[in-house]
């Protein structure tokens, strides 16, 4: 088990996320209350964490959604 | 046994015709995942949808090199998603998947995209083969069982 974040069933993301980033890549702190850094793409967050010699490990990672509905699956078409 | 919460998504704009017309949010069945390649590395993803109509369990292309997975020979595998062709590439890796309680890992072929897909998706394939699911809609909470077939280990949180 990965010992560095806090994996609670009920977290949610940061208000901030959905404020400030919409469809973009976040890393949030271990507790997943504040976000740490966000890029266009994952690739461009991991090279921002380790310019700032974070550990991505010990962070969280989500994508914002940058519209309201999915359908899930089905939208691989 | 694992639970989860459904999460609340706030909508960008008004209510579509299918939610309550003051609504905000969407109720989406998310699980927090992490997933480890073959020299340990790991990412951990705070959200992942719980999909049953999804064939397989896909996350981010870019991951890996992060993560030292080992792809196996292009088999071909193609998706199209909002119009483009994306190919599938698939490696082994391992899940992991825990509640505030418990914890289940198991080693399992992953699909890695380069498509822009919203979420990283546990289907079929790689994961939900492995479980008993129950969505239960009105409480918004899923249970996933690990079934006779998961071939992992079963741990505490």
């Amino acid at each position: 088990m990965n010992p560095h974040v806090t994996r609670k069933s009920g977290m949610r993301l940061p208000e901030a996320a959905y404020r400030e980033y919409r469809g973009q890549w976040t890393a949030l702190s271990a507790d997943g209350t504040r976000v740490v850094a966000h890029a266009d793409d994952l690739s461009t967050l991991e090279e921002r964490l380790e310019a700032d010699g974070q550990d991505p490990a010990k962070l969280i990672f989500d994508r914002v959604e940058d519209d309201d509905t999915s359908l899930g699956g089905a939208e691989l078409l | 046994m694992l639970r989860y919460s459904y999460q609340p998504v706030p909508l960008s704009g008004s209510a579509p015709p299918s939610l309550p017309p003051l609504g905000t949010v969407r109720w989406r069945p998310f699980a927090p995942v992490t997933i480890i390649g073959p020299t340990g590395v790991t990412r951990h993803f705070q959200r992942a949808l719980v999909d049953p109509g999804a064939d397989d369990t896909v996350f981010p292309l870019e991951l890996v090199e992060r993560l030292g997975v080992v792809l196996r020979p292009d088999t071909g595998q193609r998706l199209r998603w909002r119009g483009q062709t994306y190919p599938l590439r698939y490696g082994d890796a391992d899940l992991e998947l825990s509640d505030d309680g418990a914890s289940c890992r198991w080693t399992t072929v992953v699909c890695f995209s380069s498509a822009p897909i919203r979420y990283r998706i546990l289907g079929n394939a790689g994961c939900l083969e492995f479980f008993n699911v129950t969505f239960r809609g009105a409480d918004r909470t899923r249970e996933l069982e690990p079934n006779l077939s998961f071939p992992g280990e079963i741990g505490p949180a």
